[in-house]
């Protein structure tokens, strides 16, 4: 015990001075560049809700591939401006419409976005005859279409975020025949003002924030040594079973002479917690927890681990005994002080994790098991499987006749014991 | 020194590279973000109607507008540009008629209101929108205005008006916003094809009761009308001991078919006739009525008299399986020739 206090002592300081004087500062320097560059997103670096893409054609028509007006934002605002001195007219119709309109013409779509500033072309070349015939309409005298925006030089359009789905098609040269390809250069500009930007600042205030509560915890909790966290969790108020009886420290560590108080203690069917009941468990294959738990400065004694029950609890979880919780002194004190019972068989089982040992230790019990009340009545059941393949058949048959030995003992008692047997909650043996 | 130099060296160094470190983050944070891609679901072209509600009304507007100012004026030759096929015929023929009596008859008014219009969702040329008005302010029934675009570069023109007959009904359609299909002239599946209930139905005013296909056909006010019309010149001519004739042809090629919603087509169809009366005992044949008087002009008349007339019917020819007849909805019946022979 005290060689493991020398080492923590001595590993604590190290601990401290890596977590506090490297990690914490790495989480710190992080948690502050992180949170600057959020507000930096926020601000200076905040995306532009103003996008204006351009691109220059010079077919006779151009049009918008279906959705393309609507890629960046529902509503979208068109400048158009050309080299050329013929009409220049912009329309809004059904690609179908569009497509017959174009027929035999190649032609330039506006397929997209290649960048934010730079619309992505392609030249295309629309199937069917462009011959015109008697009584064909322009452009502008068209019905087909739902929009027409006709100038010379340049034209305006803001279109609406109802009418956005329907694509534009551009003409040059709006006035002349359906047969004419002559076409002058064009320059489009597509303006949208996006209503939704992309928030970088959140994700990096976000994860600014978790370094900041790394660097705090490094600076505090994880600078402290494990043990010490675990300690002061220890000293939390638990609340006790009454009822529940385990293998506990006291039976390892003490052998024969602690098995009297243990018997003592589960004669007063003190229980704890499971979680030191947990630990209860590991120690019975370990010594060195034990030790451990030891050297905590609570000594624990009694509580055999039996997963007795109260009868009718039996669905009940696991329950531990917290072996912290015991006075020794007090309860040796107190069972010495008290009128001798029968002596009773107190023969339990823990789990499957109880080894040979604590068989042994508690057979020794047994003999001076002489509690405040009787035990509880118990059937042991040593066929458990883990119990047999550690407890060696000798041993095993030594058992049985000592059981079958005391059991005719206790019949031949009186009724008294007979009668508190059944008051008792039963052997839930195997529980886990 | 060596020790400060290698200290300020350090020191510089990792100022640089704090200085790249935020740099580096910086150029990774900022941006406008990734640029809009095209979906493929947004490119693929969904089946919708060829016109809204507002471009029909914006043309059956023009085109009535171009019909207003064609009969105030008394000019058939502003019709061209809005007017085509048989409806062209017809109002020329009204319009010029108007021009000798100096009033347009009553079966020429459209009203500028309409119940219903069908749309169609193909994609191609020609195309055909039909609109049925309201009753006139005189309480004429409703007009079916047929409406053909030939091509892409040619505007919608008013290519037939039938008046609706008395109690019948119209098939249904779908909506504007849903748009209806055009049918074919070899449309199967309906108790003749289009084309084939339309030669038939020639046949039935040919033949009468005689035809071979007057079981196809429900009874109808035009055949009703017309029956009793050509009874009436009968007993005129056998007094006189004349003889008239009626041949009927389809028109080749005017023929527009709109699918309804329950599988039948509607088909609206010119069929043209002529009526050849002859009179007996060496005497005139004249011009029965006012329209043909108009017509006919100051010509000479002789023993002999051809009159053609358009006629413009409308037809619903309901699917086969339906065990309905061909209904007669709607007709016109125009004079557009009188001449003496």
């Amino acid at each position: 015990m005290g060689d493991a206090m020398t080492d923590k002592e001595r590993k604590n300081p190290r601990r401290a001075t890596i977590m506090r004087g490297v990690v914490t500062p790495i989480f710190g320097l992080l948690a502050a560049a992180l949170i600057f560059l959020g507000v930096l997103n926020a601000t200076e670096w905040k995306p532009s809700a103003q996008i204006a893409a351009t691109t220059a054609t010079d077919t006779r028509y151009v049009v918008t591939d279906p959705g393309m007006l609507s890629l960046v934002d529902d509503q979208v605002t068109i400048d158009v401006t050309s080299e050329s001195d013929a009409k220049l007219c912009v329309v809004s119709g059904l690609s179908r419409d569009i497509s017959g309109w174009i027929a035999g013409h190649t032609y330039t779509r506006l397929t997209g976005l290649s960048s934010w500033t730079q619309i992505s072309t392609e030249a295309a070349k629309a199937s069917g005859d462009s011959q015109p015939q008697d009584g064909d309409v322009t452009l502008e005298q068209s019905d087909m279409w739902t929009g027409v925006v006709c100038g010379t030089g340049s034209v305006h359009i803001e279109r609406p975020a109802e009418s956005n789905t329907t694509p534009l098609l551009f003409d040059t040269n709006a006035d002349a025949a359906s047969n004419v390809t002559d076409g002058g250069k064009l320059n489009i500009t597509l303006h949208w003002t996006r209503s939704t930007l992309p928030d970088y600042a959140t994700p990096l205030y976000f994860i600014g924030g978790m370094c900041a509560v790394a660097a705090v915890l490094c600076a505090s909790l994880f600078a402290m040594h494990p043990s010490k966290r675990r300690k002061k969790n220890a000293n939390e108020p638990r609340t006790p079973i009454a009822e529940e009886i385990e293998v506990t420290i006291p039976h390892l560590v003490f052998g024969a002479i602690g098995s009297f108080f243990g018997s003592i203690a589960s004669l007063l069917h003190i229980g704890g917690s499971k979680r030191h009941r947990r630990h209860a468990r590991r120690a019975g294959t370990s010594i060195a927890p034990a030790s451990e738990r030891l050297s905590s400065g609570s000594l624990a004694l009694g509580s055999l681990s039996s997963g007795l029950q109260p009868s009718g609890s039996q669905s009940d979880g696991p329950k531990v005994v917290d072996v912290t919780a015991k006075n020794m002194v007090a309860e040796q004190a107190a069972a010495s002080g008290s009128s001798a019972g029968v002596p009773a068989p107190s023969f339990e089982v823990s789990s499957a994790e109880t080894q040979a040992e604590t068989v042994a230790a508690v057979a020794q019990a047994d003999a001076a098991a002489d509690g405040t009340k009787p035990a509880p009545a118990r059937n042991a059941k040593p066929a458990d499987a883990d119990a047999t393949s550690v407890i060696s058949p000798a041993d095993l048959a030594a058992y049985f006749a000592r059981f079958a030995a005391e059991q005719a003992a206790e019949e031949g008692r009186g009724s008294g014991t007979k009668g508190l047997k059944g008051t008792e909650p039963e052997h839930n043996e195997g529980e886990e | 020194m060596n020790i400060r130099i290698n200290r300020g060296r350090r020191a510089v160094m990792r100022i640089a590279a704090a200085l790249i470190a935020v740099a580096s983050m910086g150029a990774l944070t900022a941006c406008e973000g990734p640029v809009p891609q095209l979906s493929e679901q947004s490119t693929a072209s969904a089946k919708t109607p060829d016109l809204t509600v507002d471009q029909e009304a914006k043309i059956r507007t023009n085109i009535l507008n171009a019909i207003k100012q064609a009969d105030d004026a008394r000019d058939p030759g502003l019709l061209a540009s809005s007017v085509t096929g048989p409806a062209l015929a017809v109002r020329t023929s009204q319009i010029n008629i108007a021009k000798a009596t100096n009033a347009l008859t009553k079966n020429a008014t459209i009203p500028s209101e309409i119940e219903q219009t069908v749309i169609p969702t193909d994609s191609g040329w020609p195309r055909t929108v039909y609109s049925i008005t309201t009753t006139t302010e005189d309480r004429q029934t409703q007009r079916l205005l047929v409406m053909t675009q030939t091509s892409a570069h040619q505007n919608y023109k008013l290519w037939g008006v039938v008046r609706l007959h008395n109690k019948v009904q119209l098939p249904k359609f779908a909506v504007p916003k849903i748009g209806s299909s055009m049918g074919r002239t070899d449309d199967t599946g309906l108790v003749a094809t289009p084309a084939d209930a339309v030669a038939h139905y020639a046949d039935l005013l040919a033949n009468g009761a005689n035809s071979q296909f007057a079981g196809e056909f429900a009874d109808d006010d035009f055949r009703t009308s017309l029956a009793n019309t050509t009874a009436t010149v009968q007993q005129g001519m056998e007094a006189n001991k004349g003889t008239q004739s009626q041949t009927f042809s389809v028109e080749p090629n005017a023929i527009q078919v709109m699918r309804s919603s329950d599988g039948g087509d509607l088909v609206v169809a010119q069929i043209n006739s002529e009526w050849t009366r002859q009179a007996g005992e060496g005497r005139q044949s004249l011009p029965a009525s006012n329209d043909e008087t108009a017509l006919f002009g100051g010509a000479t008349p002789t023993s002999t008299l051809k009159v053609t007339y358009v006629n413009l019917i409308a037809l619903y020819v309901p699917q086969a399986a339906s065990g309905a007849k061909i209904q007669a909805v709607a007709s016109e019946r125009q004079t557009v020739k009188v001449e003496a022979q």
